[in-house]
């Protein structure tokens, strides 16, 4: 008996010893001491090798009751330091600020057009690598990433970030990339080169936009025209409801829209000359104008002015992936994958577009909505 | 004398033993050693694993100087390798949960609970097991598919017309130690069983096992790509960390949780392990005072490995060569005995 009694002490005290260390509380931060960070942006610095990077908190000391009251403005802070890297500017934003910074909760992360995209490619790095941070966050270009990150968008009640919610709702015209885990893999993967949104800020309105695609090579980040990047949108399937205006012969503008389909990829050829058939099967409605809109019936002058404008989109993204070098398309990539050679050192270097012929095979539809708008 | 084992504990444990600790470093080494050619050196493993469960007896073997001596290996191999992935569990658990805590300190609480249990109930552990892994399973299958939208490359997981005889070599070597204690834990909790176990019920769990991997491994490569995973040290945690549930603020790290709860699986995992080592129908068994000086020996070797790459690389270049070693022998062996028994029976047993 007396030796039972002690293995239950024993027992009792093991477990009080365990629950002691594996509540974790050596690691504990109580959330009034930390900061989370909502947003990141990144700028260029007073000299070069420096960048001045902004850090969004939210302002906590707002109550769910002072929220109607207080100006969006005030729903956040910013803390602005310069720095040689992302992570060295992480440390000094930490020693100016009296509670834990916490990564866990950054919602966007805006970099600047004007940097060299080393810097992308290092901040990039620096983030993947420290481990405690989600990847799920967007990456975004800006030509004043300050700007972007400090608008608030009226329309916003909390503290969150407008854009994320823009860049995460099926809501936008095209499927943006950029989620910065997507990023990150594209970034080390060879034959592919990194596209992320280029995102504008208009400070009067408190609004911004998305037009275009910002295209981060080797030698600097491009922005994209509006033509290319939806022509990258048809070429890559993530057009979700793109709209094309054509002038008919009766002399009206009939608007089609909620253009959306797939983009299938193949391939032939041999290793110095590859073809690229890229069959991309899009439907359109129309949405207003034009004589054809109560008839219902199909017209096929229209199919085709609008298929012809879905081509030259197309051309204009092809004709500005191969005068930058850029591949955002990832089809270098798909080819040494298919290929098997993933892993060989040869691989490494920029993209070459000689030797390959792209043919775009497209077949557009035009669905009856059924209703007048 | 301990109770016989109900099927599904015997399943369960048998997945256990098997998945326990390879799932946090799966799949980098295999895509690392193998490229592209990852996909087939996971398929021929997993017809190894097949031919494994017909050819090993069910019930444990004649304790020959030959058997007892490839039990033997099997069981410091298992324990090495044990060994080798607690280090990098631990770097794991310091990197993502608790990074302000030392590593000895985490893998410390970690072997006091599982040898404390071992010596207080050293037989429960297929008990545990038939709760935890189904449950386990369940959970991450439930993750795998939540993960399945970020899927971006469907047809790197197809076979490449290229084979590279090389790599494939290479990447089943790499494999040896995610089925060195299929062998061993098939026969000794097969002898604790009331009926024999038919090769159906050896076969499944086994490809069960074998599934579950190859749907991690598709999860991983068609989200990442066969480069980019070879950048991170846990591309699993990675591919699941990702997954967010932009509705729900308080599970937006719900992948993250998943694999916290396998750390309770390599717990099961290496508590099979320890019963495998001290129980035994026919054949050696340690003695019960072995468990604690594994335990030592464990502990020492977080406090003498310098980092967890270094654990890594010897679990791949060294252990691994002879873990494939051993599961050759043991095949030779058991594939010998069982030619040897069916002439047997056909010469005594003729109707």
């Amino acid at each position: 008996m007396i030796k039972r009694r002690g293995h239950r002490w024993a027992l009792v005290s093991l477990a009080v010893m365990l629950l002691g260390l594996l509540s974790g509380c050596w690691d504990q931060r109580p959330v009034e001491t930390r900061a989370a960070i909502l947003a990141i942006g990144v700028d260029p610095g007073p000299r070069p090798g420096l960048i001045r990077v902004t850090f969004v908190f939210p302002n906590v000391t707002l109550t769910a009751g002072s929220l109607t009251s207080v100006p969006s403005s005030q729903e956040t802070f910013t803390m602005t330091v310069t720095a040689s890297t992302l992570a060295a500017a992480l440390s000094a934003v930490q020693r100016e600020q009296s509670r834990a910074i916490y990564l866990g909760q950054v919602r966007v992360v805006a970099l600047s057009t004007r940097l060299a995209s080393r810097i992308w490619t290092t901040s990039l790095h620096d983030l993947t690598q420290m481990g405690t941070m989600v990847l799920s966050f967007w990456v975004v270009a800006a030509s004043n990433a300050y700007k972007l990150v400090t608008l608030h968008p009226p329309t916003e009640m909390v503290p969150e970030v407008a854009l994320y919610r823009a860049l995460s709702c099926k809501c936008q015209d095209l499927r943006w990339p950029g989620r910065a885990w997507s990023v990150w893999t594209n970034a080390v993967t060879p034959g592919v080169t990194p596209a992320v949104a280029d995102v504008s800020a208009n400070a009067a309105t408190n609004t911004f936009t998305l037009n275009s695609l910002a295209v981060w090579a080797r030698n600097g980040v491009s922005t994209w025209s509006r033509e290319a990047t939806i022509g990258w949108a048809y070429l890559t399937g993530r057009s979700l409801a793109e709209s094309v205006s054509i002038r008919t012969p009766s002399g009206n503008i009939a608007n089609i829209g909620h253009i959306h389909g797939t983009a299938h990829l193949q391939f032939s050829g041999t290793v110095r000359h590859v073809q690229l058939v890229d069959i991309i099967r899009l439907q359109g409605t129309v949405l207003g104008g034009g004589a054809e809109m109560g008839s219902g019936r199909r017209d096929p002058a229209l199919t085709e002015d609008v298929s012809r404008t879905i081509r030259q989109a197309c051309d204009a993204a092809i004709q500005a992936a191969i005068d930058g070098h850029t591949d955002p398309f990832g089809w270098h990539r798909d080819l040494i994958w298919r290929r098997g050679d993933a892993f060989s050192p040869a691989q490494a270097g920029t993209i070459s577009w000689k030797g390959w012929r792209v043919v775009v095979r497209l077949s557009f539809q035009i669905r009856n909505e059924g209703v007048l708008r | 004398m301990r109770p016989s084992l109900s099927p599904q504990n015997y399943a369960s444990s048998l997945l256990a033993s098997v998945l326990a600790g390879s799932l946090f470093c799966w799949p980098l080494h295999v895509v690392l050693a193998a490229g592209q050619n990852a996909d087939l050196v996971l398929l021929l493993a997993g017809g190894t694993m097949a031919i494994w469960t017909g050819i090993v007896p069910g019930v444990g073997r004649e304790p020959t100087p030959v058997a007892t001596v490839l039990d033997g290996m099997a069981l410091v191999l298992m324990m090495a390798v044990d060994g080798l992935i607690l280090v990098s569990l631990g770097s794991m658990l310091q990197t993502f949960y608790f990074p302000e805590t030392p590593r000895w300190a985490l893998v410390g609480i970690f072997l006091a609970v599982v040898v404390g249990w071992t010596l207080r109930r050293p037989h429960s552990a297929p008990i545990l097991a038939g709760l935890w892994i189904p449950l386990l399973l369940a959970g991450s299958l439930g993750m795998a598919g939540l993960a399945c939208t970020n899927l971006r490359f469907i047809r790197v997981l197809a076979p490449l017309p290229t084979i590279g005889l090389r790599p494939l070599g290479l990447g089943l070597v790499v494999m040896a130690f995610v089925v060195l204690p299929l062998p061993i834990t098939l026969r000794r909790y097969g002898g604790l069983r009331q009926e024999t176990p038919r090769w159906r019920d050896r076969l499944i769990p086994a490809m069960v096992a074998w599934a579950f991997l190859g749907v991690l491994y598709a999860v991983v490569v068609g989200t990442l790509g066969p480069t980019a995973l070879t950048h991170l040290r846990w591309p699993l945690v990675f591919t699941l960390d990702q997954v967010t549930l932009d509705s729900a603020f308080f599970l937006s790290r719900i992948g993250l949780l998943v694999i916290f709860a396998w750390t309770l699986g390599a717990a099961v995992g290496v508590l099979v392990h320890f019963d495998v080592m001290v129980s035994s129908p026919r054949g050696i068994g340690a003695p019960l005072w072995a468990i604690p000086a594994i335990g030592a020996v464990w502990f020492a070797a977080i406090l003498a490995i310098p980092s967890p790459a270094w654990a890594t690389w010897w679990l791949v270049h060294r252990v691994d060569f002879a873990a494939a070693g051993y599961l050759t022998l043991d095949a030779l062996y058991s594939s010998l005995r069982l030619a040897h028994s069916h002439r047997a029976r056909s010469r005594f047993d003729i109707p």
